[in-house]
């Protein structure tokens, strides 16, 4: 389905005329999302509603960037496919906008609980694939100089059918220039924060994304989430716990960065007591996504080529 | 740069032996340029070559063939080096330009090496001490190298570098994560492949009630509130950008224009910054000339007309990138291509014809002819950019009579806005003569 045209004589229907909804399936920051038919051709779409502010400031800058850097991104396969936008009204007159995108029946949270809930490990070459739709998508992104800055498994949909996985919610995602100036910290969910953002920097990069993936394939694994701090200070200790405290040997100019504080003194765990069903490439993997040094830390291009992936069929992926 | 004295005190390498060193414990062997070959002595250039002395076709087919056998015996050895100082390009690959390191320089592990960038900035004096000779020898000459050229070349072979040298720009940030140097290629080949999507055709025909000179005040105006809001550059060109590609595709009444560029920055605002101005800020600025809720219409009106395509290459991603390849840069090089491209910005013939990356480059091109950076347009320019210096010369010459009216003008945001020191007063230099007797 094209964007809207709205050349002369072209009637353009509204969402409530092309949409026929059948249940909501979500709320976001700005409105629901609903699973819908679309009248004319049958096919199942998800309707992501976003209120328009008129009375204050007009559309969002979360939706600004959501939809122009998915009207970008969306032909990527492991990105998700923007149909369609439609402006429409609500019952108070107010504009509403329907972001209309393919339907994905599940999403990595819903996927690892329901794992979880039936005692069962996720088999090793599942997550192998799904951490290499996921780095190739991200690699994607990266490479046409975009930031997606809230990974984490709710953002991540997935076809139970084909175990296709596709990044998705790109509200929090903005276009960088190089170099890569500052940005707002009030970024990512906190348990898949990296440590540079919870400790004030406003400069980050491409490795913050990266740090989140690290943190999802954890989460494959344990089908538990790796750090789950429930405020700033307890999620960077929980990060310390496990990989050590750092200093300025591990990573140079971390005590200058804004929010840094004289923390308990923890020495580096081996990884493989957190994440205990992983092999030793993978483990060799999520260390490299897990470099306290943002520098350090491995990129999605890389993460591609890395041997845990050589056993992967990669034909169809 | 290194000045000439630091660089007379470095010791002489004619022959090019490039020994190997460790950089800064990196732990891996690069090779060093011991000497840049064209160091300028008081009485004489390189290697005690007095230029008062008469140049014979003999000596200078002797320098010639030392200079080849040199550089061929370079070429052999960086071949052998895995993490060459050097490589020889074909138009493709970047050679790694490392160095030479000062005499006496304490080691710092670590640290950054100094880039010395070699350029022919000494050419015009060379051709000066040469001129009276070179007259009485035009004929015979017309086959065989200029002097400068022989130095060039001998200097270039001392070192190691192929006449085509080319610098990797990016190779001391291999560990600045922000400069996303992995990445930095795919983003620059994919801002190339889409930029023609941010472009727009001539669309004042099909405009019944404003004109190119209206567009000129508006983007005037509009720069002026960017200064005022303090907001990104990236926001200034993405306001230009958006203004432009809605005129395109929509006929606007001449009193709605204003209003147009208001909610383009809105729009634009929204997109870049971390704290986008409000939508009474911009109702303010315009003294009042429109309600919030129009702006907010026109805001709508804008995103449906341009389907929301947002992320599109301006000549603001270019001109950073081309600004790095013009090494060494410095600030007022900078502020003399932001100048010149924001000159071509509000120049409506200049955005219709030549595409982003033309743009940026040909402000870069314009900016070393107005600064006298010699060679106007280098190898390493040409590799970035993909663009060569006549592809640019007509856009080039645009700019540089723009500066040159610049002073004059109605329209004085930019000129204003440059004369600042902040911005190294770029604006008051004198613009270049005449970019088309350049070469």
């Amino acid at each position: 389905m094209e964007m809207e045209k709205t050349g002369a004589g072209v009637a353009v229907l509204s969402a409530k005329e092309a949409f026929e909804k059948l249940e909501k399936v979500g709320e976001g920051t700005y409105g629901k999302v609903y699973r819908a038919r679309e009248k004319a051709t049958g096919k199942i779409v998800a309707l992501k509603k976003t209120r328009l502010h008129e009375d204050q400031e007009g559309v969002p800058p979360t939706t600004l960037r959501e939809v122009s850097i998915l009207r970008m991104l969306s032909r990527d396969p492991h990105v998700v496919r923007l149909m369609d936008v439609k402006q429409g009204q609500n019952k108070e007159g107010k504009t509403v906008l329907y972001l209309v995108f393919e339907y994905m029946d599940t999403d990595l949270k819903k996927f690892i609980r329901s794992f979880r809930q039936t005692g069962q490990s996720i088999p090793p070459q599942t997550i192998k694939s799904l951490m290499y739709q996921l780095c190739k998508g991200i690699a994607f992104c990266h490479g046409h100089g975009i930031l997606h800055r809230d990974l984490k498994p709710h953002n991540l949909l997935m076809d139970r059918k084909t175990m296709m996985l596709k990044i998705a919610d790109l509200g929090l995602a903005r276009a960088f220039t190089v170099p890569i100036k500052k940005y707002t910290h009030e970024i990512l969910t906190l348990w898949y924060r990296a440590p540079e953002v919870l400790l004030g920097a406003t400069h980050y990069s491409m490795a913050v994304d990266i740090w989140s993936v690290g943190c999802i394939f954890a989460e494959l694994v344990t089908k538990q989430a790796l750090f789950a701090g429930d405020s700033e200070l307890q999620q960077l200790l929980h990060i310390f716990r496990l990989l050590g405290t750092p200093n300025e040997e591990v990573w140079p100019g971390v005590s200058k960065l804004k929010d840094w504080h004289e923390y308990p003194q923890w020495n580096p765990k081996s990884l493989s007591t957190a994440v205990p069903g992983l092999d030793e490439l993978g483990l060799d993997l999520l260390s490299q996504m897990l470099e306290y040094e943002p520098s350090k830390r491995i990129s999605a291009k890389k993460a591609m080529e890395h041997a845990y992936f050589n056993d992967l069929d990669k034909g169809h992926l | 740069m290194a000045s000439r004295l630091e660089q007379q005190q470095q010791p002489t390498n004619v022959g090019g032996e490039n020994k190997q060193k460790n950089m800064g414990g990196e732990g891996r062997n690069r090779r060093v340029l011991q000497d840049i070959g064209n160091l300028v002595g008081k009485q004489g250039h390189g290697n005690g070559i007095n230029v008062s002395k008469p140049v014979t076709r003999n000596f200078r087919a002797q320098l010639l063939a030392n200079a080849q056998a040199a550089t061929e015996k370079n070429k052999k050895s960086s071949t052998e080096v895995n993490n060459g100082a050097v490589v020889a390009t074909d138009g493709v690959g970047v050679g790694n330009f490392v160095p030479a390191r000062k005499v006496g320089a304490a080691k710092k592990p670590k640290e950054e090496p100094e880039v010395i960038v070699i350029s022919s900035d000494d050419e015009s004096d060379e051709k000066q001490a040469v001129k009276g000779k070179k007259a009485r020898e035009k004929s015979a000459m017309k086959n065989a190298k200029a002097f400068s050229s022989v130095l060039s070349a001998r200097s270039k072979a001392a070192c190691g570098l192929p006449r085509d040298f080319v610098m990797n720009i990016d190779a001391t940030d291999m560990d600045n994560e922000l400069a996303a140097a992995e990445y930095i290629d795919d983003i620059y080949k994919f801002y190339k492949e889409t930029e023609e999507d941010g472009c727009v055709h001539d669309y004042m025909g099909s405009q019944p009630d404003i004109n190119a000179k209206m567009r000129s005040i508006l983007v005037d105006w509009l720069i002026e509130v960017h200064r005022k809001f303090e907001l990104m550059p990236e926001t200034l060109y993405l306001t230009l950008n958006i203004v432009d590609r809605f005129l395109s595709v929509k006929a606007v009444p001449r009193r709605e224009l204003q209003l147009v560029g208001i909610s383009s920055m809105l729009i634009a605002s929204k997109y870049e910054e971390i704290w986008a101005p409000e939508v009474n800020d911009f109702v303010c600025i315009s003294d009042n000339a429109y309600v919030s809720e129009q702006v907010l219409m026109m805001e709508k009106t804008i995103l449906r007309k341009l389907e929301w395509y947002l992320t599109v290459p301006t000549p603001y991603h270019f001109l950073v990138r081309y600004t790095k390849a013009s090494t060494p840069s410095d600030k007022e090089m900078e502020n003399m291509v932001f100048f010149l491209a924001e000159l071509g910005l509000m120049h409506y013939p200049t955005v219709i014809l030549y595409r982003p990356s033309l743009i940026a480059a040909s402000a870069v091109f314009a900016a070393r002819c107005t600064l006298g950076r010699s060679p106007f347009w280098t190898n390493t320019l040409m590799h970035y950019t993909g663009y060569s210096e006549e592809q640019l010369r007509d856009c080039a010459k645009i700019m540089a009579n723009l500066h040159a009216a610049a002073p004059g003008s109605k329209l004085r945001a930019v000129y204003k806005k440059f004369s600042n020191s902040d911005l190294s007063a770029v604006a008051l230099l004198s613009p270049a003569k005449d970019l088309s007797a350049l070469s």
